[in-house]
């Protein structure tokens, strides 16, 4: 077991189209998340390749998740426009959204925290270097045998780069 | 992760909060989750200097939780009024100081580690495992 995601867990990456959102979607492709879906507005149809995987982007978030049956959404968009991709997922009813982003307007944070209120979706950061259940290293019979009976749990408050920002 | 991971110990789960000042979801949040999560079995809490989030998630892990929680707060030389990096690391009007924080997680049975390089050994002695 684990808290929030699990490796069946269908991801969406909003921004998957940027320098930022395409670097940590590869990783988390390469790290064996499920991502299923990507969000750029504008660039709905477009296909997001790595490895061979083909990942479809869509316009919107509704459309993503009704599309892929994704329910977590990593957010790599720019500050301005990160309030905004949060209430998306809001909107579109996931259970959970990660923004990644950092230097959202606080004022806007406020705004947000509002409408989230009696809402279904967690909302996980902003500014945040994302979460991950390493279930590799269970999957691992070397490892297995301690790890899966003795897990210990970390929680971390963004302070330094040592953590990977893959999400999740 | 890494320290953890190479005295022989895995993680369940390891969630990020983010360093603003309004955010979604808070460590008392995250270590409600972990009490639930029947295999997770011990918490490691990183915090940092700025609002009281920390102290909250203590007093709620003071009289819920049962599992071996160790903990860091990052900013202990930090300079009063200066925003450490992140928006919400911020020692403002003399609240919100790493050893404010250190004290209340102390009193609320957490142990704590003076560096980040000692968080698992911290973990594994208050655990009864080192």
């Amino acid at each position: 077991m684990s808290i929030l995601v699990t490796p069946q867990t269908r991801l969406l990456v909003q921004g998957i189209t940027g320098d930022f959102g395409s670097r940590h979607a590869k990783l988390s492709l390469d790290y064996g998340t499920q991502l299923v879906a990507g969000v750029t507005p504008g660039k709905g149809g477009q296909t997001f390749e790595h490895n061979g995987h083909k990942v479809p982007i869509f316009d919107t978030v509704g459309e993503a998740a009704k599309q892929t049956g994704a329910t977590v959404s990593a957010i790599f968009v720019p500050p301005p426009f990160a309030a905004d991709a949060i209430l998306e997922c809001v909107d579109a009813g996931l259970d959970l959204a990660v923004a990644i982003t950092e230097g959202i307007p606080v004022s806007d944070m406020v705004k947000v925290k509002a409408a989230m209120q009696g809402r279904k979706t967690r909302l996980i950061g902003p500014n945040c270097p994302g979460l991950v259940t390493p279930w590799h290293r269970r999957k691992n019979p070397s490892a297995a045998a301690v790890s899966a009976s003795l897990p210990a749990t970390f929680t971390r408050r963004a302070t330094s780069a040592s953590f990977r920002a893959v999400a999740p | 992760m890494w320290q953890l991971t190479t005295r022989g110990y895995g993680q369940s789960t390891c969630v990020g909060i983010g360093g603003d000042p309004v955010n979604g979801t808070s460590h008392l949040d995250v270590l409600k989750m972990f009490n639930d999560d029947p295999e997770t079995e011990a918490i490691i809490m990183i915090g940092e200097i700025g609002g009281d989030k920390e102290e909250e998630a203590a007093v709620w892990a003071k009289d819920h939780v049962k599992k071996p929680i160790a903990a860091f707060i990052a900013g202990a030389t930090a300079p009063p009024g200066r925003r450490m990096g992140h928006a919400g690391a911020i020692v403002s009007g003399g609240k919100g100081t790493a050893q404010g924080k250190i004290e209340a997680l102390k009193a609320a049975g957490i142990a704590v580690a003076q560096t980040p390089s000692v968080m698992a050994e911290t973990l594994l002695k208050h655990w009864g495992k080192a």
